[in-house]
């Protein structure tokens, strides 16, 4: 029993105190009547609530023990006490509290993502089951409003932590030869914010749903949640706005301890040419994150203000049905969201580039091709991705003068992605090739990411993008460089690394049914969007024209076979985590650092620091040919 | 291969000995203090764009709304300055060695930086207008209340710092402490001259 | 494949004998690839070739109804073109590879290494092509920017959720809910909106730009072709987005004269508050949208 305090449980408990005790503090002593002009002080309660919520959650599960005792300058913890709170010896709890292993806060964010990404999955699922015909077949537009804004968001708040969160944590500290992350303690508390982040999310359908204000409970905006709607929109969009700034600060603090750790805490001899390229990619993803969210967190910040306290920074006074007091301004709104949208698509893909890179290498049995072409792509899209937002609002009306640049810097963005690919090809090329499941992924992504990319190049170009922008292409363009980039390279990713993180084989052949199923799913489901969006179909609408029937109803039952088979991996993980075949520590003949430790991996990693001597991947000639001589003749055999 | 070839004979496996800890250290906190410019930046944004805009009148819409007493934004801004000379004498003094001079400088910029944080909220609290008055009002009031947020931070801080400080917690050679929070601190003052110059170049009144 | 993480780093040696012993030296990997990309490349422009003229009578395209639509389509066709070439040289050299040198065909690999010319080739052919497409973009980029002269029909756009307002200030401020234009005469847009973001889309036309509250845009295009289309909000709006349609008409001048100065007499246009109850039902605001013949019926 003694074990539970402080874990998970007393979070919960001391959270829910907290959103009470926040709350109705509000409501009793500060106000609850609200006047238009006046704020409003329910949505003053909810934040309040909120932000009580989430400090009794960090009370809870010990979190600010550390801040206090150094503010009352007690004893320093010693290494005792460091080891006690990495976990030691503390059998599964560990999982289940504030714990600084960076092991287990990768597992923890894995375990997270994965339910995050179930849930906007099912969103994806409600989506299309609306859309598989004309008319309204399963949801007043209210609700299929708020699916798709929470579908968006979740899922950008999922992709942007599934690189960063997971392997970011478990495999780069190991991969760089390093104890554990920089800050240990930072590290649990990145967690530890986004689980009352994604608790609060989550809520949003139950605030306001069906008031009758006549704009809808929920939020009807979808995830860009641009100037006015959203200060006009239901109530949980307090919900969102707050969630989102403390996913947002979540992610700041991870990306500052990612940066740290990779120029900090690197082994002797892990030069920054020697590192594998997934430690580029999440290198780069950190930077965009630490560099870009801010923005995201202002615009949310106004929109509370707008919402709570009657400011104006969005809403202009212009006619009959304005919203709020007036002199705002919308495109202020856009420019604050895509400063962070943009580089934020690329936080999500950079890490999906190197990894990629390097699953390619280990499974073709080959130094990565070009390595320095590789490092030069992720980090040109990394610096160039800060430059080209405005490409979001080639039709807002606002600098329309500037669109000749923009165009320029988001057409010239990819010839650093091309490099990615080349890099890909090359190392292929002439490799011994191993069709492991994460290798498929991996392949899976050339083909999927080059349709992607190329869409993408349509929608750079500002007479197309007048037609296409806001309808059903741009939609498929971006769940190709998504869904079809960064989430095949999740799911390879997750079996590479699967035997490292687990000690358990991830199942080939139910991985192999479902790799198939979400292949020929997604290519049709979005192909046929593709046709949609040229048909002149909009974004987000719970209806629409019969000519696009056939393009919709294609698109719906594929998208049935990807999200079902999407669920059979997720099936295939649980089932391979509790009973797959046991892993030896390299079942790969991976040459990186993390595979030279044994599985499990022990809590401080290394016996002693490698010394490491050359860049990554050096397979040679005689390695590759005596691992080919040993090999039983089928050359099937699993490692 | 990214050969792994444990260190042998150098003695070399102690965790600490190729980490240098106080740059990493540094650098964390360089790189937070980094994110906090970047908000910080992107909500300063929003005063040129508003005010250039001006939809429907809205920036300055009453033409007789009394600004901010110019005077109190100066003393406030000259309390965060005059708080982080104390801080970096403070700092010097440990650098030296002098624990007392380290104390005392602790102390004057923790006090001064309490009575800008009181200063502040009044200040705000007796502005004539309010949310709602316009997008001036609305953004000068939330530059003031993004600067009450960094100078709570850094009481916080400031409270730890200076406790130790008298709790004799820092030495010539350890005081990583003074000098992290220190960037903080520094920032927290930087930011309000950022604002003032900004209102300075651009004034509220079109 | 432990032993090999101790081992001391051995730098990539060139391919000896034994590699060449598993692959005959005969077998030309680069030009068999080569081949089969030109062959996909080949069959896939042949086949847009003789599909492109087609796609909209197929519906695949919305009618090209504008000047501006041919000129989309001309770009659409450009860079679709481009696009074939290069999505085969990925799929083709990537595919070729898993197949061809799958360790089950029992090669032993390693003897692909980086040579210095590859990846400047690489980049000069791709910063080409993006420059091509760039300054391709931008020759039209000028005509969209570009004012319609000659005697130029004003029609003031206003998006109000969630119905789009139309009023024509040449004719005595004339009203209307669904847009009537004559053919060949030049149209500016001016767009404004009184609540939230709109997005004012003739898919036909090729047009769309922002309604932005306190702002006023402009986008203009000349229609071609008599017939009737649709506008559609192409920006989430709230609760009835996806209703916020209405027709457009594209007439003969004289059909045009006489409906405007029809509607000079302004109809009181629905206010925000007589537009829509706050809780209009789901049902009733479909049939907003009745014009659409067979939609509801279907639904
Ligand atoms: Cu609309």
């Amino acid at each position: 029993m003694r074990k539970l305090f402080p874990s998970y449980l007393t979070g919960a408990i001391l959270a829910i105190i907290g959103y009470i005790a926040g709350s109705q503090f509000v409501y009793h002593r500060i106000g609850s009547d609200n006047q238009p002009a006046g704020p409003n002080f329910t949505e003053q309660g909810m934040v309040v609530g909120f932000a009580l919520f989430f400090i009794g959650w960090l009370i809870g599960i010990g979190a600010l023990k550390y801040p206090f005792t150094w503010l009352l300058a007690l004893k320093d913890p010693d290494h005792e006490e460091e080891m006690r709170l990495a976990g030691k010896d503390a059998g599964i709890i560990r999982y289940f509290k504030f714990t600084t292993d960076h092991k287990v806060v990768g597992i923890q964010y894995l375990v997270l993502v994965l339910i995050m990404l179930g849930f906007g999955g099912l969103g994806a699922l409600l989506i299309r089951s609306e859309l598989m015909r004309p008319g309204a077949l399963l949801f007043p537009t209210e609700t299929y409003n708020t699916i798709v804004t929470m579908h968006g968001m979740l899922m950008i708040l999922a992709t942007i932590t599934f690189f960063i969160g997971p392997f970011g944590n478990f495999i780069v500290p190991i991969m760089i030869g390093a104890r554990d992350m920089a800050f240990p303690r930072l590290n649990a508390l990145s967690f530890a914010i986004l689980v009352p982040a994604i608790v609060i999310f989550l809520s949003i359908p139950f605030w306001g749903y069906g008031q009758a204000n006549g704009y809808g409970g929920g939020v009807q905006t979808g995830w860009t949640v641009y100037g006015p709607i959203a200060t006009q929109t239901g109530m949980g969009m307090t919900a969102l706005a707050t969630a989102v700034i403390l996913a947002g600060f979540s992610s700041i603090l991870g990306a500052v301890n990612v940066i740290t750790t990779i120029i900090t805490m690197r082994a002797p001899g892990m030069r920054w040419t020697r590192m594998p390229m997934t430690v580029w990619g999440i290198f780069g993803a950190a930077l965009l994150a630490a560099l870009g969210t801010s923005s995201f967190a202002v615009d949310l910040l106004l929109i509370l203000l707008d919402r709570i306290y009657k400011t104006s920074f969005f809403a202009a006074s212009t006619g009959g049905n304005a919203v709020g007091a007036g002199g705002g301004n919308a495109w202020l709104s856009q420019n604050l969201f895509w400063f962070f949208g943009h580089p934020e698509v690329y936080l999500i893909v950079l890490p999906a580039f190197g990894i990629v890179c390097d699953v390619v290498a280990v499974f073709s049995r080959k130094p990565i091709f070009s390595y320095k072409m590789g490092v030069l792509g992720i980090m040109g899209v990394c610096v160039v991705s800060f430059l080209v937002w405005q490409h979001h609002e080639f039709v807002s009306g606002w600098a329309p003068e500037l669109r000749f640049w923009y165009m320029a810097t988001t057409e010239l963005i990819s010839v650093p992605t091309g490099f990615v690919f080349l890099v890909l090809l090359g190392t292929l090329w002439r490799g011994r090739i191993w069709m492991t499941l994460p290798m498929m992924f991996a392949l899976s992504f050339l083909w999927n990411f080059v349709i992607g990319g190329l869409s993408g190049v349509f929608l750079s170009d500002v007479p197309l993008d007048v037609q296409l922008h806001g309808g059903m292409f741009v939609t498929a363009h971006f769940h190709y460089t998504i869904v079809g980039g960064a989430l095949m390279c999740f799911f390879a990713a997750v079996a590479y690394w699967f035997p490292k993180m687990t000690g358990r084989m991830l199942d080939e052949k139910l991985g192999w049914i479902a790799f198939w199923g979400i292949q020929i799913g997604f290519n049709v489901a979005f192909l046929s969007m593709f046709i949609a969006g040229l048909q002149g179909m909009p974004r987000r609408v719970a209806d629409y024209d019969p000519a696009f029937a056939t393009a919709n109803f294609i698109t719906s039952i594929f998208a049935f076979l990807l999200i079902a088979s999407v669920a059979l991996y997720f099936y295939n993980i649980v089932i391979s985590w509790v009973a797959g075949k046991k892993a030896v520590a390299n079942p790969w003949g991976a040459l990186s650092l993390e595979w030279q430790t044994p599985t499990p991996v022990p809590l401080e990693n290394f016996e002693e620091i490698p010394v490491v001597t050359s860049a990554p991947f050096q397979y040679t000639q005689e390695t590759v040919e005596a691992e080919a001589a040993a090999e039983p003749a089928a050359g099937q055999a699993a490692g | 291969m990214d050969t792994a070839v444990p260190a042998s004979g150098h003695g070399e496996h102690a965790a600490a000995s190729h980490i240098d800890e106080e740059r990493k250290v540094r650098l964390g906190m360089l790189f937070y203090v980094l994110t906090d410019v970047t908000f910080v930046i992107f909500m300063l944004v929003a005063y040129p764009w508003l005010r250039s805009y001006n939809t429907d009148q809205g920036w300055f819409p009453f033409q007789h709304m009394r600004l901010p007493d110019q005077g109190t934004t100066v003393t406030l801004l000259l309390l965060m300055v005059v708080s982080a000379v104390f801080y970096f004498i403070g700092y010097m003094g440990i650098r030296a060695g002098n624990q007392w001079i380290l104390r005392i400088g602790m102390l004057i910029s923790l006090v001064l930086m309490l009575i800008a944080l009181v200063g502040q909220i009044r200040f705000m609290g007796s502005q004539q207008f309010s949310t709602g008055d316009g997008t001036f009002a609305d953004t000068w009031l939330l530059f003031s209340g993004y600067h009450i947020y960094h100078l709570l931070w850094a009481t916080f801080l400031g409270l730890g710092v200076t406790h130790r400080a008298f709790r004799g917690r820092y030495t010539k050679e350890k005081h990583l402490g003074v000098v992290t929070i220190g960037y903080f601190w520094y920032w927290a003052a930087l930011t309000p001259i950022l604002i003032f110059i900004l209102m300075t170049a651009l004034p509220p009144k079109l | 494949m432990d032993d090999a993480s101790v081992s001391p780093p051995t730098p990539p040696t060139p391919p000896g004998p034994p590699a060449r012993a598993a692959t005959p030296a005969s077998t030309n990997h680069i030009a068999r690839a080569a081949i089969i990309w030109a062959v996909c490349t080949a069959i896939a422009i042949v086949v847009f070739l003789l599909v492109a003229p087609h796609v909209v009578e197929w519906g695949i395209l919305p009618a090209a109804a504008s000047n501006r639509s041919d000129e989309i389509n001309t770009v659409m066709w450009i860079f679709t073109l481009l696009s074939i070439p290069v999505f085969f040289m990925v799929v083709v050299f990537g595919g070729y590879a898993a197949f061809a040198f799958n360790r089950r065909r029992g090669r032993a690999g390693g003897t692909f290494l980086p040579s210095r010319r590859l990846p400047v080739v690489w980049i000069i052919i791709s910063f080409v092509l993006v420059t091509f497409l760039y300054v391709y973009g931008l020759s039209f980029l000028n005509q969209v920017n570009a004012q319609e002269g000659n005697n130029p029909l004003v029609v003031n756009v206003t998006g109000e959720q969630w119905l789009w307002n139309f009023s024509y200030p040449q004719y005595g401020n004339a009203q209307s809910t669904a847009l009537e234009l004559p053919v060949n005469r030049p149209v500016i847009f001016h767009i404004q909106s009184v609540d939230v973001q709109h997005s004012f889309w003739i898919p036909a036309f090729g047009i769309k730009q922002d309604a932005v509250p306190g702002e006023t845009t402009t986008i203009s295009a000349t229609p071609e072709t008599i017939g009737t289309y649709v506008v559609r909000c192409a920006e989430l709006c709230g609760l009835y987005h996806a209703y916020m349609e209405t027709p457009v008409y594209v007439v003969s001048a004289g059909d045009f004269d006489t409906w405007v100065h029809a509607q000079v007499t302004p109809v009181p246009t629905s206010s925000s508050s007589s537009f829509i109850q706050p809780n209009v039902l789901p049902a009733e605001a479909a049939n907003r949208a009745s014009w659409r013949t067979s939609s509801v019926a279907e639904g």
